[in-house]
């Protein structure tokens, strides 16, 4: 068989690229799988909303979420509330992680805007039942 | 009596030693100083040039000393280097000490650690032009990836004659990385381009995604070379057992006491290997050579694709993040680190370039797989 050095080269190059190509999708996408473990967000991941991202709150991130109900007070859950006020709420109990955690709040709809520039819980959301369930229990 | 004496001085270093064995002791001293004064690499150099110091003692015929004497200490020591034993051992413990954190949050930058290997193929083909068989120019190809225990272990696979000589000049160059990249870097961005900042928020990683990582990731890169199972499989291995908090003795193990133990055995045999009679010669100089332009060319393909996804990209990338993608971790990063903040003091990018770097010890394992894939028969 003849060596072609230039052959042999470019189907090198192509393979490790093909390589690091797929290693970067499943990368990507490995996050998904444990999406779909989850079942009851299986319809999520098949819906490409462009507002809806794909973000998974840690046992930690359910804690402080549940904190920052506590400090708005579970018994006023129903009523809307202007965001910069609720933000100062938090910073002044000493809450260091503020922004992050009303970016996560805003972004998994746990509160949602009410179109007369206040905002409103989302009691539909998932993760907003989970964490009343928690609280209401304590 | 006096003929007693007299076979004792013939079997002594004063009576034996040529200029070769002095040159090489020159060039041992010059890679101590470096380790030593200069500290490239010490952890590396140090063992390998005092290596150098004990290959190059003159030694009488029939005693089984040198590392190439059957029976001596030195030769099964270096059975380690010459049945490839010892890189992905290496490896276990690399694989321990890196966090794939970054590369999780990032999976688009991954591509730049494939861009870097090109390098290895390019310098494959000049290798080739220059008279050395397909067999040594992939072993010499693969320094350009900057990856001491791959280059290793490919050339032990397909050139063990040219061992000493690639190990030396890979892990002398991995040592100068500081030295070698900033020129090229420099040489095809613009200032402009050096002063892109990225945005430094990465997405927040799992703990059950850092542990599917090393099992999705070996299976899907042995699928594609099989070659590189040694070396991957221990490196995964080695960051799974650092990810899992069960397994964390066996972590501590790896990136400690047998990632030293394993350096040390490793650089003195290599620098024992490097015996005057075999080292000192033409191919030697020109595999030098090779080497560093291999790990130019190789900067140069990560630099220029990272301008390349820029075309594409809406948020743009540094294009010197490209340079870490010659793996060489982590001090490639630590360099595209130094050279932006040289031009744009506050421009954190170390965490993005860590992200081809780590890469990049994937992509040269997965080049030195094809490699021993496609060149294995000849």
């Amino acid at each position: 068989m003849d060596f072609n050095p230039f052959i042999f080269a470019g189907y090198g190059i192509i393979i490790v690229f093909t390589g690091m190509i797929v290693l970067a999708f499943a990368v990507a996408n490995i996050k998904r799988i444990f999406f779909l473990m989850d079942k009851n967000k299986m319809k999520n991941v098949f819906t490409s909303q462009k507002n809806k991202q794909l973000i998974f709150i840690s046992k930690n991130k359910y804690s402080e979420i549940q904190d920052a109900i506590k400090i708005f007070g579970e018994e006023n859950i129903y009523q809307h509330f202007f965001l910069p006020e609720f933000i100062e709420r938090l910073i002044s109990s000493g809450k260091n992680n503020t922004y992050e955690l009303i970016d996560i709040m805003i972004k998994k709809e746990i509160i949602s805007p009410d179109g007369e520039g206040q905002f409103l819980w989302n009691l539909k959301s998932g993760v907003l039942k989970k964490v009343l369930k928690k609280v209401l229990k304590k | 009596m006096e003929n007693l004496l007299l076979s004792f001085w013939h079997n002594t270093g004063f009576y034996l030693v040529t200029y070769k064995h002095i040159i090489m002791q020159f060039i041992a001293f010059f890679f101590l100083y470096l380790g030593i004064v200069k500290e490239y690499e010490p952890l590396l150099l140090i063992p390998i040039s005092f290596g150098m110091i004990m290959g190059n003692i003159p030694i009488p015929e029939g005693m089984a000393l040198g590392v190439y004497d059957k029976g001596s200490v030195l030769y099964y020591l270096y059975q380690g280097v010459s049945k490839g034993v010892f890189p992905p051992l290496i490896f276990i413990g690399i694989g321990a000490m890196i966090d794939f954190s970054y590369l999780l949050s990032r999976p688009i930058l991954i591509l730049l650690g494939a861009a870097a290997q090109a390098g290895i193929f390019i310098t494959f083909l000049g290798a080739h032009f220059l008279g050395f068989s397909p067999l040594e120019s992939a072993s010499i190809g693969i320094i350009g990836g900057a990856d001491g225990p791959t280059a290793i272990f490919l050339t032990s696979k397909l050139a063990p004659h040219l061992i000493g000589s690639i190990a030396v000049a890979a892990y002398s160059y991995m040592a100068l990385v500081p030295v070698i990249q900033p020129p090229i870097m420099k040489l095809f961005t613009t200032k402009k381009e050096r002063m892109i900042k990225m945005d430094n928020e990465l997405r927040e990683v799992s703990k059950k995604e850092r542990i599917l990582f090393p099992v999705v990731g070996l299976i899907l890169c042995s699928f594609i070379a099989p070659g590189a199972l040694p070396l991957l499989g221990m490196l995964f291995l080695g960051n799974l057992i650092n990810e899992v908090e069960l397994t964390g003795r066996l972590a501590e193990a790896a990136k400690g006491p047998l990632i030293d133990i394993v350096t040390i055995l490793l650089g003195v045999s290599i620098g024992a290997s490097t015996q005057a009679d075999i080292f000192l010669t033409i191919k030697s100089i020109k595999i030098f050579i090779l080497g560093v332009l291999s790990f130019a060319v190789a900067t140069m393909c990560g630099v220029l694709f990272a301008k390349i996804m820029n075309l594409f990209l809406k948020e743009k990338i540094n294009p010197l993040i490209g340079a870490a993608g010659v793996s060489a971790v982590p001090d490639s990063a630590r360099v595209v680190q130094l050279v932006a903040s040289k031009e744009s003091p506050g421009n954190y990018l170390l965490m993005h370039a860590m992200v081809p770097n780590i890469s990049g010890v994937i992509g040269s394992a997965i080049a030195a797989g094809v490699m021993w894939s496609f060149l294995g028969g000849y």
